[in-house]
């Protein structure tokens, strides 16, 4: 069995929580074939072939900066998530980050290589991946990777710092 | 491609109802803020397909939300009548569209008191039901 995601009690366990609910909830998806073309399937969240199909999308939001868009359908979910950047350090930082993962997006499979405009990434999970991967795993990494980005971009933030004031100390030294 | 069953309205004559905004007012004058709650939920725009409608009456849901102090939504939430509960849970989702209105904080802690009362099953029925607020 894999290695089981390691519990983490943050401050923000509310918001965590009602992600986690509403993600449960808008997981029932299943396999509907495109309606529109013959032998397709495609994503029902992304084509938007028919207003049947989808759900209401649903915001939560922590606070003004950081909110996730939950946008479902018959056989597909669309997560897009705008992460907290203070200031321009953590917004390069960020920028950087997810792009990196963006790229290499076909090996994530979750992953949306575009993010949905006015957020920084976007997951997209199709029944197809439901059907590969457990739900409930994928909403436990759904929760990690919001807990696990701060504390990247954080970290990213000092190691940044650090390494400038290493820098300059031995520029500096030299005009001792 | 519109769904005929969705467009027919089978109750009509619930089909222009909105709270209105001074019986509202004074019961929160009178300090009765679930008594407001309640009043607005009874009487949300859900079919109504006039967006200031809808934007008037969850000003009205929200504001009385904010003013219910955190100690007292578990039962402010109890106090309300089941088939209400589905409504407040959507002005829930409705007041995050606005964080920069509506304290986000205590919206998760709505959230998390009207999930205990109801269930999943209340955040599906937001999800999927055409009546939205």
């Amino acid at each position: 069995m894999t290695q089981p995601v390691p519990p983490r009690t943050s401050a923000h366990k509310p918001y965590l929580d009602a992600i986690r609910a509403t993600l449960q909830a808008a997981f029932c998806i299943e396999n509907f074939e495109s309606q529109v073309v013959e032998r397709h399937n495609k994503p029902e969240v992304e084509v938007k072939s028919s207003k049947q199909l989808l759900l209401n999308p649903v915001v939560i939001s922590r606070n003004q900066n950081e909110q996730i868009l939950i946008e479902g359908s018959v056989n597909s979910v669309r997560i897009s998530i705008a992460v907290k950047q203070a200031d321009d350090l953590e917004k390069i930082l960020c920028k950087r980050l997810m792009r990196f993962m963006m790229q290499r997006a076909d090996d994530f499979h979750i992953l949306r290589r575009k993010p949905i405009p006015g957020y920084d990434i976007s997951f997209l999970i199709t029944n197809f991946h439901a059907e590969t991967m457990y739900k409930h795993r994928l909403v436990d990494f759904i929760i990690y990777f919001l807990e696990e980005i701060d504390k990247e971009i954080s970290e990213m933030k000092l190691a940044v710092s650090s390494r400038a004031r290493m820098c300059a100390e031995e520029f500096l030294k030299k005009f001792n | 491609m519109s769904n005929q069953i969705d467009d027919r309205d089978d109750d009509l004559s619930t089909n222009v109802v909105e709270p209105d905004e001074n019986e509202w007012k004074r019961l929160i004058d009178d300090m009765k803020y679930v008594r407001a709650l309640e009043y607005v939920l009874q009487n949300a725009p859900v079919r109504a397909k006039d967006p200031d409608k809808k934007k008037k009456a969850a000003s009205m849901a929200l504001s009385t939300m904010m003013k219910i102090k955190t100690s007292e939504i578990s039962d402010a939430v109890n106090s309300i009548p089941v088939p209400l509960r589905d409504t407040l849970m959507k002005y829930v989702y409705k007041g995050f569209e606005n964080p920069k209105d509506y304290s986000s904080s205590a919206l998760l802690t709505w959230h998390e008191k009207v999930l205990a009362a109801t269930g999943l099953g209340s955040i599906v029925r937001v999800l999927t039901d055409r009546r939205t607020v």
